[in-house]
């Protein structure tokens, strides 16, 4: 007890100490103009069972239009720790609320998430045309260990007021795997809470370093890693705000993502590699695959090839876990953008160098962006095909087609019949299905109907099969 | 006191009287049932080989088995003894005697172990097979075997169902798919872990299957394989050491509730839902969709999933490359497709332990490739990664398939093995694997920890 009680006093006079440079009141006024309550109304899926979830994220108003922006994280469901929970959050939030300080509250239309850093997008939509009050960030290069933020954090539902303040220490400044400021005394609550210097100044919003231990992992690959479980833990800090007014000038819409993408699959030039190969580089990225049509293939690249220069500049990726940094400079390049490559080429023993040109392409979707449609007779939700989906089942996408099972509810048409999710619908009703438009037309057209049984064809774990759903109009 | 006295010598009396009408011939049935089989009970220990962590473990298991030939053949559970490496019999006498595999049939779970004589002074007594179509629901069966362990153990109980169906997706411990072929004998009869291999017998003692699995978390929900299966598979065991099948690469699905929409009649036909890649079916133009209608002129249905095994079958009994004539509906023609069987062959290929790098493998087969969506039988499968091994740091993982060594073509178990021979004499410190992980090639570099290889040796 007496250990408990000393222990909080020393907290207390730390907190006192530093923020004493923080005028905590002043700050506070002005952001409670712009921070808000961001309400999301999701549908959560555990494998056949969904349910409506609500989240409550902090937000802050970013333009005098009504662009806000909020912590995205939990509606993430291409997380890989919500894919091993068997969790799919629908991406697209069935409705949103911001509510301000002072009470008033609007309706918000979504616009996206961004994926590397989670901050999530959405638009105020007021009746009236409203001038709202906004955060403008600033950039700061100075940053030094020891320096202290200050920020605020919703606090529960059932306390008022609804802001909290906290402080936090910058603790080391990352330069592996990326350039990061690495922060001590937030916690993850947090995420997406405004980051302020003691002038008041906002240098950014807290968040979490890409995880490059979890980038790319399957689920069951996370499953076999979990012993390292120090890996996992989240190591929060600054999302500055260069990339914050990058994301805000050109926010991550759903559909029309227009991340860049060169059509590889790769790995890291360990030391171990480079010195079995005879390469003097340190660091690099493997060609693996080139994918068919994909901006490397048009490029001329090759399985075995190795990218040691992008735009110039030496790449450093020597493991695995530093895979995403070249990921996310290639996706941060943008769809259309030219890249040049300095390319390693072996064959014989000997390693030529070569350079390579390409104009990137747009990301392909991830299957949580692509287009679905639910079917309220047959109770479930199916979605377009994606390349991963190609890519998980080695299915050949230029003969493949169907449309995917995202959801079936619980004793719905669909579950009593047997689909079930993962499945990819061939045809409905002796028709062939090749997009999520051609289902959704069969669907109608088998509503106006109303046969008393329904056939799908469909393809389950490099099987197919017949489904027959009794229907009950 | 008194009262409560009183009713209870009146329900022993009810009950004398009750029993003194049926027990006396059931009692003699079940004596006589226990005494015509239960000394030809085996009570098995094998040591088995398990390659699943990354490196070959024995394993010593518990079983079953019943002695149904005077020369010392064993029928067994292929779960049991498949993979025995050594096998160590007692038998009713308690006499302990060794034992040798024969062969055995993951498809059917059964396994044949010979009995070493050369040291038992005594006769064996063989116990009789009976026939296990003219079984019926409610008849009366004992379970025989070494529940837990505790050799000898009788049970009893009555037949719950005669064809039970699992789907061909049931898997052994082992990995094998299991059950295509064959139903399966329910019963109530208590069966529990150690049970695996040994007869269920009927009351005139006669074993009309061979039990094999219980349900977990349930009472009393037991199954065994039909006799009759277990007949044929054994002798093409003994005969052969093996049992060969035909394979034709299709994939049914029972009609019910799909008459309509095909437009057949009822118990017609049999419905192909996919069709393998690469298969003789394939081949022949098969499509998901086609009804068979007749096999070489014999009407096949199946209207229920219980009858897939019965088809299955018919098309595996054919000798390996016959051609078969398939009637076939598709749509609302009638066409005629030859289709020239293959060799179903192995399900899973042979285990080999690569000590030094820190991993085990499986030769690639047909079946395999099939089934784990692979793109071709080339390479050789990782069945296991050790957890501090150079191959695991170096990023290999379970279900990758190596297909160079140094970046030389490994593609037949042989290569690989001659490869990982040469090199493992040689010393290497590191070694190059190029594998396939879902349709993408990785690099894999393995530092050899010279000194663990070495002690590992020893």
């Amino acid at each position: 007890m007496k250990t408990v009680g000393t222990s909080f006093i020393l907290l207390l006079i730390a907190g006192t100490i530093s923020a004493q440079n923080f005028n905590v009141e002043r700050i506070q006024r002005s952001a409670m103009a712009y921070t808000v309550s961001v309400d999301l109304e999701v549908e959560v899926s555990f494998g056949i069972q969904s349910t409506d979830a609500k989240y409550r994220a902090i937000g802050t108003v970013v333009s005098a239009d009504g662009l806000v922006i909020f912590d995205g994280s939990d509606i993430d469901s291409d997380d890989p720790f919500s894919q091993l929970a068997g969790m799919q959050v629908n991406a697209e939030p069935k409705s949103i609320e911001v509510s301000f300080m002072d009470g008033t509250r609007y309706p918000a239309d979504f616009i996206g998430i961004d994926r590397f850093t989670k901050v999530g997008f959405c638009r105020i939509t007021a009746e009236n045309p409203t001038k709202f009050t906004f955060l403008e960030f600033a950039q700061r290069n100075d940053i030094r260990v020891g320096d202290w933020f200050l920020t605020f954090m919703l606090l529960p539902e059932f306390v008022s007021p609804s802001l909290g303040s906290d402080i936090g220490m910058v603790s080391a400044l990352l330069t592996e795997p990326e350039e990061f400021i690495l922060t001590v005394g937030f916690n993850d609550l947090e995420i997406g809470s405004v980051l302020y210097d003691t002038n008041g100044t906002a240098i950014g919003i807290l968040g979490e370093l890409l995880n490059p231990a979890m980038a790319g992992m399957s689920p069951s690959q996370m499953m076999e890693s979990f012993s390292q479980m120090e890996d996992f833990l989240p190591l929060l800090g600054v999302v500055d705000a260069r990339k914050i007014q990058r994301l805000i000038a050109d926010p991550p819409a759903r559909g029309t993502i227009d991340r860049g993408w060169l059509g590889i699959y790769l790995q890291a030039l360990t030391a171990d590699i480079a010195e079995f190969w005879g390469i003097l580089n340190t660091g690099g990225i493997i060609i693996n695959e080139v994918v068919r049509d994909s901006p490397a293939d048009s490029a001329g690249l090759r399985t075995g090839d190795i990218i040691v220069k992008l735009g110039g500049e030496e790449i450093r990726v020597d493991r695995e876990e530093n895979l995403s940094i070249f990921q996310r400079q290639i996706a941060d390049l943008g769809a259309g953008a030219p890249v040049d490559f300095t390319i390693l080429r072996r064959h014989n023993g000997k390693v030529d160098t070569l350079e390579i040109s390409t104009l990137l392409a747009r990301a392909p979707l991830t299957p949580s962006e692509a287009p679905d449609y639910k079917d309220s007779n047959f109770e479930v939700r199916l979605r377009d095909m994606v390349f991963a989906d190609y890519n998980i089942y080695n299915l050949d996408r230029r003969t493949f087609k169907g449309v995917v099972v995202k959801e079936v509810e619980q004793g719905s048409w669909g579950e009593v019949g047997g689909l079930v999710p993962g499945d990819i619908i061939q045809t409905i009703h002796g028709k062939r299905i090749e997009s999520i438009g051609e289902a959704k037309a069969m669907l109608i057209r088998i509503t106006e109907e109303k046969p008393k049984e329904v056939v799908f064809f469909v393809w389950r774990a490099n099987k197919t099969l017949f489904i027959n759903i009794k229907t009950n109009w | 006191m008194i009262k409560a006295a009183v009713i209870s010598v009146t329900i022993a009396l009810l009950y004398t009287t009750a029993f003194a009408g049926v027990a006396p011939s059931l009692q003699t049935d079940i004596f006589t049932a226990r005494d015509r089989v239960l000394p030809a009970l085996v009570h098995i220990q094998p040591v088995i080989t398990d390659f699943r962590t990354g490196k070959m473990m024995k394993l010593s298991m518990i079983g079953s088995g019943v002695i149904f030939h005077p020369d010392g053949y064993v029928v067994t559970n292929y779960h049991v003894a498949g993979k025995a490496e050594r096998i160590i019999c007692t038998l009713f006498d308690n006499e302990q005697v060794r034992a040798e595999l024969v062969g055995g049939d993951p498809m059917t779970d059964i396994a044949i172990i010979k009995l070493d004589l050369s040291e038992y002074r005594d006769s064996l007594t063989a116990a009789e097979f009976g026939d296990s179509d003219s079984i019926q629901v409610g008849q009366y069966v004992l379970a025989m075997g070494s529940p837990l362990a505790l050799a000898r153990s009788v049970s009893c109980g009555v037949i719950s169902t005669v064809n039970r169906y699992f789907s061909a997706e049931t898997r052994l411990p082992s990995g094998e798919k299991t059950g295509r072929y064959n139903t399966w004998i329910q019963t109530d009869a208590a069966i529990n872990p150690g049970n695996s291999g040994g007869p269920l017998v009927d009351l005139n003692g006669k074993v009309v299957g061979v039990n094999s699995r219980a349900t977990v978390f349930a009472d009393n929900i037991s199954f065994a394989i039909p006799i009759n299966i277990v007949m044929q598979v054994s002798s093409e065991i003994i005969n052969s050491g093996k049992v060969t099948r035909s394979w034709i690469g299709i994939q049914c699905q029972e009609l019910q509730n799909l008459e309509g929409w095909f437009g057949t009649d009822r118990d017609e036909g049999v419905l192909i839902a996919s069709i393998d890649a690469q298969s003789p079916a394939e081949e022949a133009g098969l499509q998901a969709g086609d009804i068979i209608l007749r096999v070489n002129n014999r009407p096949v249905s199946a209207r229920f999933a219980e009858q897939l095994p019965a088809f299955y079958k018919l098309i595996a009994d054919y000798p390996v490359g016959s051609k078969i004539d398939l009637t076939v509906l598709r749509g609302d023609r009638q066409i005629y497709v030859d289709v020239i069987t293959h060799e179903l062959g192995e399900i899973l290929g042979r285990d080999f332990e690569c000590k030094d790098w820190g991993f085990t493998v499986k030769a690639i087969t047909k079946q395999m490739a099939v089934n784990n969506q692979l793109e071709d039988t080339l390479g050789i499968f990782v069945s296991g990664v050790k957890r501090i091994s150079g191959a695991f740091e170096g990023g290999l993982r379970r279900g990758d398939v190596v297909r160079e060594i140094n970046e030389i073509p490994t593609p037949r178990f042989q290569d690989f093995y001659d490869r990982y021979s040469e090199l493992t004499s040689a010393m290497d410190e590191k070694v190059l694997l190029t594998v396939r992980r879902s349709g993408n090639t990785r690099y894999i570099l393995i530092k050899v920890d010279i000194t663990e290889a070495t002690d590992t040796e020893k």
